[in-house]
């Protein structure tokens, strides 16, 4: 039984603490602590990272997983030694993890802005180191990080003048076909919106789906009409949508491209139960059962279905169809494709020096191999992507159709106005390819969210020139 | 229920038995419908447990070619299931206790003294229950930041309780309101003091009370998302809630769906075998909790 | 447990006030801990944070930065326009409905029958061997709701679930790949189900016991009067356990108005056109996905006084149909 008199000491005392805590914790946003201490720059050290920093990194963790990361980490660690860690953290929930670590000063020192739970890029702009200097840098390899890479990425990370993300990953985005189902039976991958129609009727004959789609990845589907709508109506048509211009949405490439679809859709091209299905399932009817014959994706798609693909799947690329040829504006072998997978380091970070240098290790030829060899998939950095693609079908006709393209490549989605401003379109998109809502509908949805960005005064605006 | 009244009506015993006989027929076979909806998703998803991904993309009803157990293990270390689990154990057993505690003498003296501010205090805390927890959160995190509390155990648990405790002082204020007041006059003239009367007196009569809402709190405590989401972001510290949902994102992404059917199963059976084993005790004190 | 759960009032007198005892170190430090250490944690952890989020519904604040602006009141005028918003509303308004009312529909059926259920001769007693039934009805209370969603998610799968699977076996094609949560008018039911499903075992266990609390002779007056089981049930039972059932109605309600992990784990966009996005649902998105933390706030703070006119609600209709029937002997 508890005596009285010890207790009421006990609790006295206890209360007047829980007080004092209490009247100390009352402040509210803005508190962060300061910089670690720089270390010496020098030429191994660039940076000058500090002795004995916890460098840390935050990872997406989606379908190129986070092992590369971990190679890059080891990759810094023998560089600079000096008992300097990195930590990897994969995420896949950038907003959720990463916003109380924001407001309360204490951001990770570097993490790709990825997936589709991202933050959206006005909410964080001013928060982000300017790029700059690491791009003037030398990475491992003795060369210039700008140069080292694909002429064109850096300039996409550029918001306002500062270069904010630094793009990793070469990303095509197109159809996706396997070229020996197609052989087996006697198909021909179509180049136009009335030959996709006559082969949805042949695949029919087989008890086979043109497309098909997941609930979480529905606007995949948007990519594939407005690449098509792009090569048809020219570069302005993604430019206007991006820079929120009022009816950008009903361009006219755009709506017959839409109608196309819907006529599709209408005529049941689509593995039906999209809509309630989790994307990956959607994925696997394509890649494993092959019950749809192509799927539009980015190139991650070889990695990520690696688990539950079919023997015996010749993973191909394949361009977005025109509507008609005589009267495009690019050709049919113009295709979209552009660094993805943004890399940030941000201003509150414990160690900004620690962060550029994992970006420094990243953006050089050993971690960027290794990058291809674990994920088939090709970094921003030149020379690091053999020849046969290391026995990827997908990687090297990655490859040959990037070529393909030459000099009508063409790049949006990397960098794009509905990430910027965080624009919530996906549903609408789900019930269009579900065929709840006409294309009409869809349109003037998106119109409305675009209206809605634009009339947000509490954030910045960018200008989108996609065609410089 | 144990009184022995017979019905005398005659006449109507025949047609009354056949009656009860339709009805007892009918009972039982919605009944069954209703244990089918409930148990079968726990067999398919331990059946799937056991299936690679390909099966599993293949065919719901097949059977999993071999009983292998890589998907648990798999679950267990990548996903962190056990650590998770175990965090979860312990965060919402010493939130439970703390919140029945200071739960329990809340509504103790808000029911039982008189003063200034009863009511207020006994409204303020019923409108608080019907705020989002959302709203509470990120000023939470600074002020957990500002005491130095934020991602450690203490601060999650306190959290918890304060959560917990508008309902807790609800639903056993009324109890107390009840307790009969000559034990208490009793108390008192053999010189207990406010302490001992609460702790030797009061609160062993409440038991029951004090069980039931111990188990509808637990339940509340178990599934509380919001708060480790933003409050307890370090992955090790996980408790299960977040941890599942993160798991089922990323087994998502790396289509290991047997993986996360293994990891449902493994945040079920514990709890499960637990209520198989106490539940003829849970019956008794929920029902000894009623009051003539 | 029927005395359990009855909400009563503040301030009903039990006692004769004591005479007034001169405050010692004892009444003091009892107060202390007792009332002011539950009070001051409550204060620290949810009355402060709240009234500070009331600060924030009235800034532009976008969540990841220390810039605060002043809006006034801008965020609650710009709701009357979001059509998003409105459909959440909706959506909560109808799970608040809804589900309260099915769940312990069946809850109180299923309790009757298990206690009141056998023969209309002889003891009152339930349906023979319905122990088991009690039983096993508790299961889903054991799962975490993030994996009750999980699970039901996959069972819901258009082409690879258990459902699909168990009716096209039965032979009702059309459903080969129906899409529960993907179509517009079945997402919102399908959710529904699985939520009442997850709650109807605990109630049913709640009601059983508070059933189990009422004497037997007011039973065999009923009976004698002639009154078959379902008249028993709706005016004998239901009116003995009527403020258990008030009690009960209002929980469910808040966890049916907040259903963020089902919904979460069910369908995380909101569903085809925002079918099934709750309230809760919408704020964390445009907070986290749209970086507008300030209008979020805004959100939370509405969904406050929709869950306080619907529980004022409850109330209101309890008491009036409490006042006809006389009340109950709670």
């Amino acid at each position: 039984m508890p005596r009285p008199s010890r207790r009421t000491a006990l609790n006295a005392s206890a209360t007047a603490a829980a007080l004092c805590l209490v009247l100390a914790g009352c402040a509210g946003p803005g508190a962060s602590p300061s910089e670690s201490e720089g270390g010496a720059v020098t030429d191994k050290n660039p940076f000058g990272v500090a002795a004995n920093t916890k460098v840390d990194i935050v990872v997406f963790d989606g379908g190129y997983g986070t092992e590369y990361a971990k190679y890059a980490a080891g990759l810094v660690e023998k560089q600079i030694g000096d008992g300097v860690t990195v930590q990897i953290t994969p995420s896949n929930n950038l907003s959720q993890s990463l916003q109380p670590r924001f407001v309360g000063g204490t951001p990770p020192d570097s993490f790709t802005n990825d997936g589709a739970d991202a933050i959206p890029i006005t909410s964080i702009q001013d928060q982000l180191e300017d790029l700059g200097e690491f791009w003037d840098t030398k990475n491992y390899d003795g060369v210039k990080v700008s140069d080292a890479v694909f002429p064109g990425v850096k300039e996409v990370g550029e918001y306002d003048d500062a270069y904010l993300n630094a793009n990793y990953v070469m990303t095509l985005f197109s159809l996706w076909y396997s070229q020996s189902l197609f052989e087996e039976n006697g198909w021909k991958p179509p180049t136009t919106w009335s030959e996709m129609g006559d082969l949805c009727t042949e695949a029919k004959a087989k008890d086979k789906y043109l497309f098909t789609f997941g609930k979480e990845a529905a606007v995949y589907y948007q990519w594939l009409v407005l690449d098509s709508a792009i090569k048809q109506g020219g570069i302005d048509v993604i430019d206007d949508i991006s820079n929120l211009e009022p009816g950008a949405w009903s361009n006219a490439a755009v709506k017959d491209v839409l109608g196309e679809m819907e006529g599709l859709i209408d005529d049941g091209c689509f593995v039906p139960g999209g809509a309630g299905t989790q994307f990956t399932q959607a994925q696997a009817q394509w890649s494993n059962d092959q019950d749809a014959l192509f799927y539009y994706s980015g190139s991650w798609i070889e990695s990520e279905m690696k688990e539950a693909t079919a023997d015996g799947f010749e993973m191909t690329a394949w361009p977005a169809p025109l509507l008609d040829a005589g009267d495009a504006a690019l050709p049919f072998e113009a295709v979209q494709a552009g660094p993805a997978i943004p890399w940030a380091v941000p201003k509150a970070a414990a160690s900004t020096a620690g962060g550029k240098e994992f970006l420094r290790a990243l953006f050089s030829k050993e971690a960027a191999s290794k990058f291809s060899e674990l994920t088939l998939a090709p970094t921003v950095v030149k020379d690091t992507v053999p020849a046969d693609g290391f026995g990827s079908s997908a990687l090297a006709s990655t490859m040959g159709v990037m070529e393909g393209a030459g000099d009508d490549l063409f790049s949006w989605v990397s960098n794009s106005y509905s990430g910027y401003y965080g624009i919530q379109d996906a549903p609408y998109w789900v019930s269009f390819l579900g065929g709840d809502i006409t294309a009409q509908e869809l349109i003037d949805a998106e119109e409305k969210l675009s209206a809605a960005a634009a009339a947000d005064t509490s954030k910045p605006k960018k200008e989108y020139d996609y065609g410089k | 229920m144990s009184a022995t009244t017979l019905d005398r009506a005659a006449g109507r015993t025949a047609r009354t038995r056949r009656g009860d006989l339709g009805v007892a027929t009918a009972s039982h076979a919605l009944l069954s419908i209703w244990m089918i909806i409930v148990i079968v998703p726990f067999l398919w998803t331990v059946m799937s447990s056991f299936k690679t991904t390909k099966e599993i993309l293949g065919s719901p009803f097949s059977l999993p070619a071999e009983l292998s157990f890589d998907n648990y293990v798999k679950a267990w270390t990548d996903a962190g299931i056990g650590r998770y689990f175990f965090n979860t154990v312990f965060v919402v057993g010493s939130s439970l206790i703390l919140v029945m505690l200071l739960g329990s003498m809340l509504a103790y003296v808000l029911a039982r003294f008189r003063f200034r501010g009863n009511r207020v205090i006994y409204n303020v805390m019923l409108a608080a229950m019907a705020f989002p927890v959302f709203l509470a959160i990120v000023p939470l995190f600074f002020i957990l930041q500002n005491m130095g509390l934020l991602n450690t155990w203490p601060g999650l648990i306190l959290a918890y309780v304060a959560f917990a405790l508008p309902f807790t002082m609800f639903f056993l204020y009324s109890f107390f309101k009840q307790l009969p007041h000559d034990v208490y006059e009793a108390a008192l003239i053999d010189g207990a003091g406010d302490w001992r009367t609460f702790f030797a007196i009061m609160l062993p009569m409440a038991t029951p009370g004090i069980a039931s809402v111990a188990i509808l709190n637990f339940l509340g405590l178990w599934n509380q998302f919001l708060l480790p989401v933003v409050l307890n972001t370090n992955r090790d510290n996980f408790v299960i809630s977040q941890g599942m949902a993160t798991f089922a994102a990323s087994a998502g992404y790396s289509i290991d769906f047997g993986a996360l059917f293994a990891a449902a199963v493994m945040t079920i059976i514990p709890v499960l075998i637990v209520y198989v084993v106490f539940q003829r005790k849970l019956q008794g004190s929920v029902a000894q909790g009623t009051f003539r | 447990m029927t005395a359990l759960l009855t909400a009563a009032g503040p301030g009903e007198r039990t006692a004769p006030p004591r005479p007034r005892r001169r405050p010692n170190l004892d009444r003091i430090s009892f107060m202390l801990v007792f009332l002011v250490a539950p009070l001051v944690l409550f204060a620290v952890f949810v009355l402060l944070p709240f009234a500070q989020s009331a600060y924030y519904s009235l800034t532009s604040w976008g969540g990841y930065s220390d810039r605060l602006e002043w809006v006034g009141l801008q965020n609650f005028t710009q709701m009357l326009g979001d059509e998003v918003l409105l459909k959440s509303v909706r959506n909560s308004v109808v799970l608040a409905l809804v589900v309260p009312t099915l769940t312990l529909t069946v809850a109180f059926a299923i309790a009757c029958v298990v206690t009141t259920g056998g023969p209309s001769i002889g003891t009152i007693k339930g349906l023979r061997g319905s122990a088991f039934y009690r039983v096993a009805s508790f299961f889903p209370y054991c799962v975490p709701a993030i994996v009750i969603g999980i699970i039901w998610a996959q069972v819901y799968d258009p082409s690879r679930g258990l459902l699909n699977g168990f009716l096209t076996a039965i032979g009702l094609d059309q459903f080969q790949s129906f899409p529960w949560l993907g179509n517009e008018s079945t997402a919102m039911a399908a959710s529904i189900f699985v939520i009442v499903w997850s709650l109807i075992g605990f109630y049913t266990i709640l009601f059983i016991a508070a059933i189990k609390g009422i004497p037997a002779e007011t039973y065999e007056a009923a009976r004698l009067d002639g009154a078959g089981r379902f008249r028993i049930a709706m005016s004998v039972t239901l009116p003995q356990i009527a403020s258990s059932f008030q009690t009960a109605y209002i929980y469910i309600g808040l966890v049916a108005v907040d259903s963020f992990v089902y919904m979460a784990a069910l369908n995380a966009q909101g569903g085809p056109n925002y079918a099934t996005l709750t309230m809760t649902q919408y704020l964390y998105n445009v907070a986290f996905f749209q970086g507008k933390f300030g209008y979020a706030t805004a959100i939370g703070i509405v969904l406050a006084l929709v869950t306080l006119v619907y529980a004022a609600l409850v109330f209101g209709v309890f008491r009036l149909l409490r006042g006809k029937d006389g009340g109950d002997h709670a």
